[in-house]
């Protein structure tokens, strides 16, 4: 999943990156206005928007995002707690909000809750040929038996059973899984996927020649 | 109710108006007496004419209704005996003089009005108590109308004064009704125009004060907004702290945390600076310039080393001396220091001097860092802005209270780009009224 942090605090910004980062996000952040404009060109799974942004109000960014048909989930941060603001907010475009000062785990969990929606799932876990995965706890069970995966293992099997059947390029994976300062070694979504059908047998992710990767919901 | 208006218009109207009322009454009066009396005279007179000097004729004389009780009439024949005396008690010699005077007889004072017919004298008299009497009543009686005029006066001047001032107890109770809130201004139509100056500088006053409550208002978001983000970013940090897996992890979570800390305190302390110097007034006393910026330079000597940079001193030989409050202008100094230190790269250089001109006695900052670009020159003295080109957090608070302090102190602040090009200047300008030059 890749998050953009707009935030002109570089204290909250290194905060919010670092513990995303540690949600096994991918996650850039950007702190003004413009920088947003720019990064936004790039397709993100969700959004945290700081409203009180230098050059480029963060309500703006919104409005002109929502205009442009950015389809991301936006959670916004606000300073503000008054009614008609949260209200603006809301109806700019925003998914949902926080009151500055907030809490670290609420914050997550409200990620993760819009990515859950935005994906169209209701179920916090995901599932498919008998592998169950935590998003929350970051655990894995293959048929009721805990299973251990390294933290990119669980990113690249949560991108691909987001939607079950749908072909996820390499690219793409490659997107949801680094951040811009992140350094990505050439091969390392095959090797990852190498490490995968290892532990869950070499049919459970399917390789599309040419196309990608795609994990289905039943045994083939 | 002394202080009044309507008071003071209704009481002085009335005063002016019966002291009016009784000088006429007066003047009615004293006229009215003095007609009185100059009719008495000819009633005198005609009593003299119409008293017969035959006797035969006396008869049908005392019928006359001319002749009062308190009219005396005698006739003298011209042998020179007293021939008729309309009282037998009263009986006045005969005076020489024809005509009227005034006589004293009997203990009282008279009129007497003495004629000659064919040899016979006629002599009528009045005592003057009794004209007096009838002259008083006569007067009093044409005063008579005052009595209804006086209470009526009083009233029309009451009622004419209480309506005219209608449009200022209408005012009042406008002003009175607002809710304290309401900073709409007053209405001025149907005013009279001596109520317009009054409005209009309440209206003024009005306005000023809308200003200042938004201003206020806008303050007041603003540092809530600025306090909830190291609020936010402390909270942040906490929990990055509890979450850490590893010792070397919860110690790195740690020392972020207490730089956040120091971060919270800057701003608070800087929130109280300006608070303090929010005030237009401050005790000025004569402040050695020169030693000022060489010990505040001595402070940051350390600090510019550690950040790679070149810190300058260039005071004249001469002491200057500014009408100043040192300590606010230690703070004042300090705050350009911190934000050239801050906006400096490594390797640039900052200068801190002080030169005098015939007009003015200057203190100068000059640094080699990013700058303020020319248009946002006059926003950065709000509080809360910061350059758009200002990659650094500060707490926006900065050069509010440089300017704040300056305003204060009576100087003037600018700020320009240093020869180089390169930078920013800013200069502090204490105009030579305040300042004083002295050799060493």
């Amino acid at each position: 999943m890749r998050l953009l942090v707009i935030e002109d605090d570089p204290m909250i910004g290194e905060s919010l990156e670092e513990s995303l980062r540690n949600e096994n996000y991918a996650v850039d952040w950007v702190r003004d206005g413009h920088s947003a404009e720019l990064a936004l060109l790039q397709e993100y799974d969700l959004i945290v928007l700081d409203l009180g942004l230098p050059k480029k109000t963060g309500e703006q960014v919104l409005l002109d995002y929502r205009k442009h048909q950015g389809q991301a989930a936006v959670i916004v941060l606000t300073a503000r707690d008054e009614v008609t603001s949260r209200v603006k907010v809301l109806d700019s475009g925003a998914d949902d909000y926080l009151v500055k000062p907030f809490d670290l785990d609420e914050l997550l969990a409200r990620v993760r809750a819009l990515l859950r929606r935005k994906s169209g799932r209701t179920q916090v876990e995901l599932s498919a040929q008998g592998l169950v995965l935590n998003p929350v706890t970051h655990e894995a069970h293959l048929n009721g038996e805990p299973l251990h995966l390294s933290a990119r293992e669980f990113s690249i099997l949560q991108v691909l059973m987001e939607i079950p059947g749908q072909v996820v390029s390499k690219n793409k994976l490659e997107d949801k899984l680094y951040g811009w300062n992140e350094e990505i070694e050439s091969n390392t979504v095959e090797v990852y996927i190498h490490l995968l059908r290892k532990k869950l047998g070499s049919d459970f992710i399917k390789n599309v020649r040419g196309v990608g990767y795609k994990v289905t919901a039943l045994k083939p | 109710m002394k202080n009044s208006i309507q008071w003071q218009l209704i009481s002085s109207l009335s005063i002016g108006l019966l002291l009016a009322t009784f000088l006429a009454g007066w003047g009615i009066y004293a006229v009215s007496h003095q007609e009185a009396n100059k009719l008495f005279d000819y009633y005198l007179q005609q009593a003299a004419l119409s008293t017969p000097i035959h006797l035969d004729e006396q008869a049908e004389y005392s019928e006359n209704e001319l002749l009062g009780e308190d009219i005396f009439v005698q006739v003298w024949n011209p042998e020179g005996e007293l021939i008729y005396s309309s009282n037998e008690d009263f009986t006045m010699p005969r005076y020489k003089n024809l005509g009227f005077q005034d006589i004293n007889a009997f203990n009282s004072s008279w009129r007497v009005y003495t004629s000659a017919r064919r040899g016979h004298y006629i002599q009528v008299a009045q005592p003057d108590s009794k004209r007096d009497l009838l002259a008083t009543n006569l007067a009093l009686r044409s005063l008579s109308p005052f009595i209804i005029l006086i209470p009526l006066l009083l009233l029309l001047t009451s009622w004419i004064v209480k309506r005219n001032l209608r449009p200022l107890n209408q005012m009042t109770l406008a002003i009175k009704q607002r809710s304290p809130v309401d900073l709409t201004p007053i209405a001025t139509q149907g005013q009279p125009s001596e109520l317009a100056p009054i409005t209009q500088a309440l209206n003024d006053l009005l306005e000023r004060l809308e200003h200042t409550l938004v201003a206020q208002h806008e303050f007041i978001a603003n540092a809530s907004h600025e306090l909830r983000s190291p609020l936010t970013a402390l909270k942040l940090q906490i929990q990055i702290a509890e979450r850490a897996k590893t010792e070397q992890q919860r110690l790195q979570a740690i020392q972020k945390l207490s730089e956040r800390i120091d971060r919270a305190i800057h701003l608070v302390e800087q929130l109280l600076t300006l608070a303090r110097h929010d005030t237009p007034t401050v005790e000025k006393e004569w402040v050695q310039l020169n030693a000022l910026i060489q010990s505040v330079a001595q402070e940051y000597q350390v600090l510019a080393q550690n950040k790679g940079l070149t810190l300058k001193v260039i005071t004249p030989s001469q002491a200057l001396t500014v009408l100043a409050n040192e300590s606010a202008l230690t703070i004042l100094i300090k705050n350009l220091m911190d934000n050239a230190l801050k906006y400096t790269p490594s390797g640039g250089s900052i200068r801190i001097g002080a030169k005098a001109s015939p007009l003015h006695i200057e203190c100068w900052i000059e640094d080699t860092g990013i700058g303020i670009p020319e248009t946002e020159r006059q926003r950065v003295f709000e509080r809360f802005y910061r350059a758009s080109n200002h990659q650094e957090r500060g707490s926006g608070l900065g050069l509010a209270i440089v300017s704040n302090i300056a305003k204060q102190l009576g100087a003037t602040l600018k700020l320009s780009t240093p020869t180089s090009g390169q930078g920013l200047l800013v200069i502090l300008q204490f105009p030579q009224l305040l300042a004083e030059l002295s050799s060493v």
